[in-house]
Parts: C-alpha cells; structure tokens; sequence
C-alpha cells in the first residue's frame, strides 16, 4: 500500500509542469524531476547535475546557500519566492530568469520549486517602458496645450519691451532724450523680463519628467501658485473664472515637487473643461489646507459633476468622457499614479455643492499647524 | 479722413501697451479712447464717434473677434478695425468677413501701426 502510494507521488513528481528538486544540507541533490533538469541544465557547466549549490553558486554568491543553512529546522517553512537572474547560456539574447520557492519538507532536506519566470520579468519591463512612455506622451500633450496660451503670454511683454525700445530709439533719434524716461523705460523692461523669466520657469517646471526627482520639502502655497500661474492664461482666454484660496504658506509636504505640479495643473484644467462647457458663471476655485496630518488641495469646479456611474472609471487610463481629440483619458490616472507614489491619493468630494477633486498628501510633521 | 482728424479706439487688455499704443496716436494728434477688452470697447462705440478700432484678439470677457462681429452687425457708420495681434488666431482671409481691414503682428513698430492706421482711414474713405 505504502509503495503503491510512493509510486504515485514518484510519477506526480515526474509529470509536474514545475522544477522539483529535493537537496540535502550540503547542496546535494537527492532528487531532481525532468522540468527542473530541463530548467537547470542552461545553466549547468557539469553535465552532471548533482549539486545545486554548485551550479546556482556563481549567479547567487553565497546568499542562497546561507539562507538554506540558517533555515535548517523550520518544517514547513515557505521562503518568499526569489528570483535568480542568470546568463541565458541559451541563443536567446533575454536575460533568463528562475523564480525559486524553497519549502523545508523534513529536517536537512528542502524542496525547492523552480519556474521560468523570464517572460514574465520581460512583460514587466515592457509595461514598465510602455508606462513611462505613456506619461512622457501625456505631458507633451498638456505641453502641447499650454504651449500656445504660453507663447501668448510671453509675446505680450515681448511687445510692450519692443515698444519701450521703439521709443526710446525715436526720442533719442530727436535728442531730446531725458533721464527720468529712460530710467523709467528701463524699470518697465527689467520688470517685463521677470515677467517672461517667470514664465519661462514655470514652463520648464511642467516639461520636466521629474519622476526621478529627490524627494524634497516644498511648501505647498508655491507650488499652487506655479500652477496657477501656468494655467491663468487658458482661464483667461476661455472666460472662466480662476479663484486661489488662502494658503498657510508654512504648509509643506515631501515631494516631488514637478510632479505634484502636474497634478495641479491638471485638475485645474480638468476643472476648467467642465466649468467651460457646462455655461453659467463658470469659476475653478483652488485651496491648499491641512486636515489632520495632510495636506489637502481642493479644486472646485462650477460644471456638472461627475455622475455616479463613472465614478469608479475617471481614474483609469484612457477613460475620458472628453470629445475625441479633447482628452487621452491618462491625465487623472497618471495623476492617481503619482499621487499614490507621494502616500497620497486623489478623489471627488460629494459632500460638497460643486464637484470637488481633493488631492491629499501626507504633511511635513515640522509643517505648521492651522 | 486724416489720422490727426481720427478718434482712435485702443483696445488690449495688456494695460502697459495700452498706454504706449495711445501716446502713439496721441502723438499724431488723434483724439484717443482706451479699452480693455471687446465689451468695453462695444460701450464706448455706442458712447462715442469712432472711426477707427485697434484691437488685440485674445481678451477675456470678450474677444476680438466677437467684437469685430457684433460693430459688423450694428447699423450705421461702422469704425474702420485693425488686428494687432501675436499670433495668427484667425486666417487672414476671413478677416473681411468680419469687418477688419488687416492684421498685424505683434512686437510692432510705432511706424508701422501708425502708417497702417493712416492707410486703413483712407481706404474707408473711398
């Protein structure tokens, strides 16, 4: 009976679709099924495997057999699962990778479970890669946007600075050029060239990616501000009112600070896009404020809210109720995104009369107290 | 009509070139009225004789393209219009569509604006 039942978990071992190897303390295999020989064999140098100490050894130093030794007692003990990235050995160039549960059967003896876990590993980089493209995409979009309410607003001071020089040039031309009017000429163009440098700032700031940004304190009245500064002009042109609340200008958060940037300038745009399009008295409203130990952003909008049914989809990628060619639909996810990296998290309000997008951020515990 | 002769309306709401805009017409002995954005400037044709319009397009409260339509659309003696403006918010062939003579860019030459504005008199003239 016994043997016919050894029989039976002898044949499951061989036919298991996972790598089993059974080793003793010192590394020595005891018993090896065919999927873990097919797995172990790229990477063996012995034809003969019969140690997998010896042949893990060169990829994983020494760490896997101290685990292994230190472990020696526990029964039933699951290590988490670790992943050895090994030198394929193999004619594909893609690094190969073996995921590895150990389980401690009986005293001195592990079982080990092997897989191949390289497409895997491969599909996470692409995601990884297709993910950052998509955000850098997004942020060439908003750029996009801004770019031409930007070079409005560059172009204005350009102008009056033109201007200022075209006249100076004729009074001087008449020589009856007088000191206070050049002083005062040349007050209005320095003032004119902070106007521009401002804006130029503050347009780098949202080119940037910043993801890879040090985590820093910043205060979140400036950046509020920043952002404000660069949305201004599309309020402007569109005849939407933009409200700035009062901010503790004490408040701040570790960050990073472009990015949260980016969260901003993109709820307000969202907000504006809804005031716009829903008609009345469109105003955004903008507030920075500490509940608790965050700090909260509140952005009020006047435009029909989100309904109940999408609720649950705004923050996902490519979800919009935007027209085609208005939205990506990535604006409110990459923002979730990089709020949920900050501590954070973005969500709607409903006990507010407006709709109310509320980005929450841990506060700074030195941060002042209102 | 001659430029010295005109009242000349300034329209932008970019208060500093405004101001430089109306000395230069001052200059050349027109009689000058200021406003900040299309609205305004509607006020002050109702209020006043203009003969000609200088105007910026992106403004809030009211555009200048929405203004140039609603002069259009008035009844009477319509101010001849001039687009001073940074960017090409709207073709140029359909500026007579909406009543506007010409469009020009800014920065600007006080010059060239004002040698535009004279030219722009005339050809209402005829």
């Amino acid at each position: 009976m016994l043997q016919a039942e050894h029989e039976t978990l002898l044949s499951l071992l061989y036919m298991c679709p996972v790598g089993l190897v059974e080793v003793n303390a010192t590394g020595a295999i005891t018993l090896i099924n065919p999927h873990a020989m097919s797995l172990l064999m790229p990477i063996a140098t012995n034809a003969v495997v019969d140690n997998l100490f010896d042949i893990l050894r060169p990829y994983t130093a020494s760490e896997l057999t101290d685990e292994i030794l230190d472990f020696a007692g526990t029964y039933g003990t699951v290590f988490e699962k670790r992943r050895f990235h090994l030198p394929s050995g193999r004619r594909d160039p893609a690094p190969y990778v073996l995921s590895c549960t150990l389980l401690m059967i009986k005293r001195d003896c592990l079982m080990m479970l092997l897989q191949d876990v390289s497409r895997d590993v491969a599909q996470e980089a692409i995601s990884e890669a297709v993910r950052r493209q998509i955000a850098a995409s997004e942020r060439l979009v908003a750029l996009g946007t801004m770019a031409g309410g930007l070079a409005h607003e560059i172009n204005n001071p350009i102008a009056i600075i033109h201007a200022l020089a075209n006249d100076l040039a004729e009074t001087a031309e008449r020589k009856k050029l007088d000191t206070a009017a050049v002083t005062a000429a040349a007050a209005q163009i320095v003032d004119l060239c902070k106007r521009i440098e401002k804006i130029n700032s503050d347009l780098l700031r949202l080119a940037r990616d910043g993801a890879r940004d040090p985590v820093a304190p910043a205060a979140i009245a400036d950046i509020i501000d920043s952002a404000v500064r660069a949305c201004e002009p599309f309020f402007r042109d569109s005849g939407v009112e933009l409200a700035v609340g009062h901010h503790d200008p004490e408040l701040t958060v570790a960050c990073r600070e472009v990015q949260i940037g980016q969260i901003l300038v993109n709820l307000l745009h969202n907000g504006l896009y809804a005031a716009r399009t829903h008609g009345g008295a469109p105003r955004v409203r903008i507030e920075g404020r500490r509940r608790g130990n965050d700090v909260e952003v509140r952005v009020w909008d006047t435009g029909e809210g989100v309904p109940h049914e999408l609720r649950d989809h705004i923050m996902e990628p490519f979800f919009t109720t935007k027209p085609v060619g208005e939205g990506t639909g990535l604006g409110l996810s990459i923002s979730a995104q990089i709020a949920t990296a900050h501590g954070g998290r973005i969500e709607i309000d409903d006990r507010e009369a407006e709709t109310c997008f509320v980005l929450t951020l841990p506060a700074l515990k030195d941060s002042a107290y209102r | 009509m001659n430029l010295a002769e005109a009242t000349v309306l300034v329209v932008d709401d970019e208060p500093q070139l405004r101001t430089i805009f109306g000395v230069w017409f001052e200059r050349e002995g027109c009689r000058v009225l200021l406003a900040q954005n299309g609205a305004q400037a509607l006020e002050l044709i109702e209020q006043h004789h203009v003969h000609l319009v200088i105007s910026d397009i992106r403004m809030p409260v009211m555009d200048g393209i929405e203004m140039a339509r609603r002069i259009k659309a008035r009844s009477g003696d319509a101010p001849a219009i001039l687009f001073v403006t940074g960017f090409g918010d709207i073709d140029d062939r359909d500026l007579g569509g909406i009543g506007v003579s010409k469009r020009l860019n800014k920065p600007i030459l006080r010059q060239v604006l004002v040698e535009a504005a004279r030219e722009c008199l005339l050809a209402k003239d005829k």
